[in-house]
């Protein structure tokens, strides 16, 4: 506990002061959710446009978890990733190596206060929709807490995955992050359902892409976050079980995928000097 | 060469036979290590000496199991180690500015490292005071680590490697780029640290640092261990090559008597003072005694003094360069005489024997 409270430290150590971030989170906040609020009055509640977000209790709601759960999900897997990156740049890789815990144990735990901020930002920013526009959100606590750890998991198989390509010496734009990025920011439906794709309600009329985007695990990442913190979804809810049970394989496939990779990356890291800086 | 080995003790840690070649891909392998071999003994100091690109940093990679040889093994307390284990018995200090986090202070970088290496909330606040105190840090030690000198910098880097102890110190280049007062300091930790017999390979082109800190010297060129021996053996051996004499009189004479002597290889004299370089100094002194007193001259001053460890190592090194062109120089000789024979052996054989 004590090393994990010296990662926290040493994160906000690094940054600019404490209160000046904690003001400068609050106002981010207070903007998007203004932005969402004015936005979803714009598009309006009853229309064509307005009817394909009411499942979901509006605009506003919709977009809140949207945006919520796509900046954990990137920052997650960035935050992984970085780790590596940023330790070898400040050459303290080496001598996490010869520390006594893992390195891959190490790299998890530095990218814990990074989820953690993460989350404070999403329990500020469902709060403040609560209490300053009135947004309803109809939160199963079981269901999001299933959601949320499972997702931790995917995430964390893809963050390994881009960190044992940058161990093993990657330059440049990380592939594995690129294509998470690309399907969670444009596929997955953070801004709008991915039902929109459908011949039903019309808007778009595409149905591969809805099948396309059907078959991207943060599509049904988000659809159960939603299900769970909007809609009140049980884990009996057989929609809300089928997203779960999607999201379960491919964590089941990434997670090792990932920790494989990154074992890989090390070996090569060994092989080819890339964790002394002189 | 002497083998310093004490009686009963083993080594802690020898370099057995190493080899590293990095592959490029579409290009030669490139051989960095080529078969290195050296031990440690308990309490005592390595010291591995050459010059930028000899191999130094990928031979103490593998020593601290960051890199993995090619070929060979190191043995740590007598068995054969995997790199896992070697980074659990070696602590680390590198000579360069990074390696900690800019943004806190070293007392906090420190205690950061020393619950990473295991010690718990209290131990870890503990030895990091104690150990800034070692390395004379702790005016600096609520400094934030960017804003340390390189001198302050390296000193942290030493106080790290003493948060815990580990069979195996290895410290790298400890003193480059620092002014001489800074060097001297970072002398003195070291020197501070030898006398709690810490095991210790020290890497370094610094030969003042490697005269005063090692026991024992290797030098490394282009990826092999050429000379190695005490401090004393290599100045004594490979450089004890002169004789300086002072006399009371004009040695006009007597130079002229020196220059046939039979080992001589140079021979400088100023006014009275008269240097002899010779390749056996110590059975050539006989004879330039002789010289001298048969040629009725004073003597001032007499002495055979031992060259200093930079002279040996610049020495062996050119010596090793030296070699290695007259080889390269021989092997294409080679090459263009085996080229050419049949086109000039015909032509210069006699009519009769070609038929």
């Amino acid at each position: 506990m004590y090393l994990q409270w010296l990662f926290f430290k040493r994160i906000f150590a690094g940054h600019s002061p404490l209160r000046l971030t904690a003001l400068m989170t609050v106002g981010n906040v207070l903007v998007g959710i203004g932005s969402f609020y004015y936005l979803s009055q714009i598009i309006g509640q009853h229309g064509l446009r307005g009817q394909i977000y009411q499942e979901f209790g509006g605009l506003a709601g919709f977009l809140a978890v949207g945006i919520a759960m796509n900046a954990m999900l990137t920052v997650g897997c960035n935050s992984i990733a970085r780790a590596i990156t940023d330790e070898q740049a400040m050459g303290t890789l080496s001598y996490w190596m010869m520390c006594r815990p893992h390195i891959l144990t190490l790299v998890i735990r530095s990218s814990i206060g990074e989820f953690l901020l993460i989350g404070v930002n999403a329990i500020i920013t469902f709060a403040l929709m609560v209490l300053v526009f009135q947004v309803h959100f109809h939160v199963n606590l079981l269901a999001f807490a299933v959601v949320f750890v499972t997702s931790l998991l995917f995430v964390g198989g893809i963050g390994l995955w881009a960190a044992g390509l940058f161990i093993g010496g990657f330059k440049g734009q990380n592939p594995v992050l690129w294509a998470f990025g690309l399907t969670t920011n444009f596929m997955s439906g953070v801004f709008a359902p991915v039902q929109i794709f459908q011949a039903q309600p019309r808007v778009f009329n595409l149905p591969v892409l809805y099948w396309v985007c059907m078959a991207d695990p943060v599509t049904h990442a988000l659809l159960a976050m939603r299900a769970a913190i909007l809609r009140n979804a049980s884990l009996g809810d057989s929609a809300f079980t089928f997203d779960l049970g999607f999201m379960a394989l491919f964590t089941a496939i990434v997670l090792p995928l990932g920790i494989w990779q990154f074992q890989r990356g090390l070996a090569k890291a060994l092989e080819q000097n890339k964790l002394i800086e002189s | 060469m002497s083998d310093p080995t004490p009686v009963k003790a083993a080594p802690v840690v020898e370099a057995h036979r190493l080899f590293k070649e990095y592959s490029v891909p579409g290009k030669p392998a490139r051989e960095v290590v080529k078969g290195v071999d050296f031990k440690i003994w308990p309490g005592k100091s390595f010291g591995l000496m050459g010059l930028t690109g000899a191999g130094k940093s990928t031979l103490i990679g593998m020593m601290a199991g960051l890199i993995v040889p090619t070929h060979g093994e190191v043995i740590f307390e007598g068995e054969p180690a995997s790199p896992g284990r070697l980074r659990d018995s070696v602590m680390l200090a590198l000579g360069n500015d990074l390696g900690f986090y800019k943004g806190i202070s070293i007392l906090d970088n420190l205690v950061f490292f020393g619950a990473m290496f295991g010690l718990d909330r209290k131990e870890a606040l503990e030895r990091a005071k104690e150990v800034v105190e070692i390395v004379w840090l702790r005016p600096q030690k609520d400094t934030r680590y960017g804003s340390l000198s390189s001198g302050q910098k390296r000193q942290a880097h030493l106080a790290r490697a003493l948060l815990i102890q580990r069979p195996l110190l290895i410290v790298d280049e400890p003193t480059r780029g620092l002014d001489p007062t800074t060097e001297q300091r970072i002398v003195d930790v070291l020197v501070k640290i030898k006398k709690t017999k810490q095991t210790m390979l020290v890497v370094t082109h610094d030969v003042h640092l490697a005269a005063t800190i090692c026991d024992h010297v290797g030098i490394l060129d282009q990826g092999q261990i050429i000379r190695h021996g005490t401090v004393e053996e290599l100045t004594h051996i490979l450089a004890a090559d002169r004789i300086y004499i002072r006399f009371h009189d004009d040695p006009a004479e007597v130079i002229k008597r020196l220059e046939l002597l039979e080992h001589l290889t140079e021979l400088h004299h100023h006014d009275r003072e008269v240097h002899v370089y010779t390749h056996d100094p110590e059975s050539d002194i006989n004879d330039v005694v002789r010289i001298i007193v048969e040629s009725n001259l004073q003597i001032a001053h007499i002495d055979l003094p031992e060259a200093t460890l930079e002279e040996v190592f610049l020495k062996v090194i050119a010596e090793r360069r030296h070699e290695a062109k007259q080889a390269a120089e021989q092997s294409a000789a080679n090459a263009e005489a085996a080229r050419t024979p049949a086109v000039e052996t015909a032509a210069a054989k006699p009519p009769a024997a070609r038929a």
